[in-house]
């Protein structure tokens, strides 16, 4: 082998690994000493070592046991330099506190873990998501910074500070005891839906930082989904997710307009996509314990039944909104439910229904709720009201493809 | 208490106080190396600290099902932090 096979040989290497086993490798490090950042840190210097050492002496058999046992040291090098709080007594027990590795072994799967710290309500809502991205998948704060449309000082700070508290607080890297893994896993779910959506709101995929986010929420709810087989949520959150990605493309019209839901043309869904969702949900649903996700879910099945009907399952989609009511009494349930109401029941029990949801003075500045209101009552002929109602909605709308959507809709009233 | 029994049985409890209430205290501040000493509590907030347990437990998650399990968790709020290792 030429010195450029062995460095071309020893690069893939490295970058198959980080793909693959990068979170895995820091929940593993960092399983015992909650360290996550020391972990990252131990982590890089580890592959650069790799990066060093590969080319000259050959990829070992074990790359992620080789990056552990590397790992393992830097980390130990870092404490015994920088931890003035640790003193020789539990240097001891954190040389133990992670495990070393045989060349033999495969590394336990701790993402979960991970996930589970990420997600604790002893952190901050907000970072939990981008906390996540970070530590499970590698994503550099720059990138999450621009996801979330926060500055990546800012970004940087927060997720520093998140694991400084993992860390300081004694946040367990590990899935919560039975009594209380519904509830936590709650948390996960909400931070994973919450990376979903900050990539579907890019729905052009213009920006690719965004897109990616939607995939990599999906990886991780798979994840999830695989780990723990028997939760129906996560199987729900996962089917949620599948139906809306699976009409991506259909989003959007070859101008780069937007394209409403029920004037998309079924034959750009993906079918197979389609067809994981609604067998997720099947099996979520097997399993007899109804949840937020599993609602949604099945809500957008009812949606995709216009593929093989031409129409969707309205009746179904009210009785879908009137559950996801009960559960979680959002005034957004209620809007749509609103608008399912239009279909199947008409305009005017529709327009009811959102004058009873406008008792909640969140609706005031929610785009989709004048958007709604502008629709129904456009079909009413209340063409004056409408055309105020599409005014405000146009001015809540940040989306510039969507506002000139709506605007269109504004100009065919008389 | 059985609270307190109970912790003992865990083998958990390092240590614990009540404290009396906000109206017998007593605040010292050295300013500019005098010594001040003030009447009353250091903040004059509804919510006081009426005592601490002092846990040692494997983590946080362990230290919370602690916390939510003291009496003073239903009618008050419990706050739960490390302390400095020395």
């Amino acid at each position: 082998m030429t010195k450029q096979e062995g460095d071309w040989l020893a690069h893939s290497t490295a970058d198959a690994v980080a793909r693959r086993s990068y979170g895995k490798l820091v929940a593993f490090v960092a399983a015992r000493t909650r360290d996550v950042a020391a972990a990252e840190d131990a982590l890089s210097e580890a592959f650069a070592a790799a990066l060093d050492d590969w080319p000259r002496n050959g990829c070992p058999k074990n790359p992620e046991a080789w990056l552990v046992t590397v790992a393992r040291r830097k980390f130990l090098d870092t404490v015994r330099a920088n931890r003035r709080e640790i003193t020789t007594d539990n240097l001891e027990d954190t040389a133990d506190a992670i495990e070393s590795i045989s060349e033999s072994e495969e590394i336990p799967d701790r993402r979960l873990g991970l996930m589970f710290a990420c997600a604790h309500p002893a952190i901050e809502s907000g970072i939990r998501a981008p906390l996540m991205l970070q530590a499970v998948l590698d994503f550099d704060a720059a990138t999450i910074a621009s996801a979330f449309l926060i500055s990546p000082a800012t970004m940087g700070q927060r997720l520093v500070r998140a694991k400084t508290k993992i860390r300081q607080a004694g946040i367990p890297l590990r899935i919560p005891d039975r009594t209380e893994l519904r509830g936590r896993l709650d948390t996960v779910l909400d931070a994973i839906y919450a990376a979903f959506a900050e990539g579907w709101s890019d729905a052009v995929g213009s920006d690719l930082a965004r897109r990616d986010l939607a995939e990599e929420a999906i990886y991780l709810c798979r994840l999830v989904a695989q780990l723990l087989p028997n939760e129906p949520e996560g199987l729900g959150l996962l089917s949620l997710m599948l139906h809306a990605e699976a009409r991506r493309s259909a989003r959007r019209n070859a101008q780069g307009k937007y394209v409403p839901l029920a004037e998309q043309d079924p034959a750009l869904w993906n079918t197979q996509m389609i067809a994981e969702a609604e067998s997720l949900l099947y099996r979520a649903s097997a399993i007899g314990s109804v949840g937020r996700f599993q609602l949604e879910a099945a809500i957008q099945s009812a949606h995709v039944a216009r593929r093989r009907t031409g129409q969707a399952n309205w009746t179904a989609i009210v009785a879908l909104y009137d559950a996801l009511l009960l559960l979680s009494g959002s005034p957004v349930a209620e809007v749509n439910r609103a608008l399912a109401i239009a279909e199947s029941q008409g305009a005017r029990a529709a327009i009811t229904a959102l004058d009873a949801a406008a008792a909640d003075a969140r609706l005031a500045e929610y785009q989709p709720y004048w958007a709604a209101r502008a629709d129904v009552l456009a079909r009413l002929g209340a063409h004056d009201e409408a055309r105020h109602a599409y005014d405000i909605a146009i001015g809540l709308e940040k989306d510039v493809s969507v506002r000139s959507f709506l605007d269109q809709r504004r100009g065919l009233l008389t | 208490m059985a609270y307190t029994e109970a912790l003992k049985q865990a083998g958990a409890l390092k240590g614990s106080n009540r404290l009396q209430p906000t109206a017998t205290a007593t605040t010292v501040r050295t300013v500019d190396g005098k010594q001040q000493v003030l009447d009353g509590p250091y903040a004059d907030t509804k919510e006081q600290l009426g005592g601490y347990y002092l846990i040692e437990v494997a983590d946080l998650d362990a230290a919370l099902s602690w916390a939510a399990r003291c009496p003073g968790s239903q009618h008050g709020t419990v706050e739960v932090r490390p302390i400095w290792a020395m």
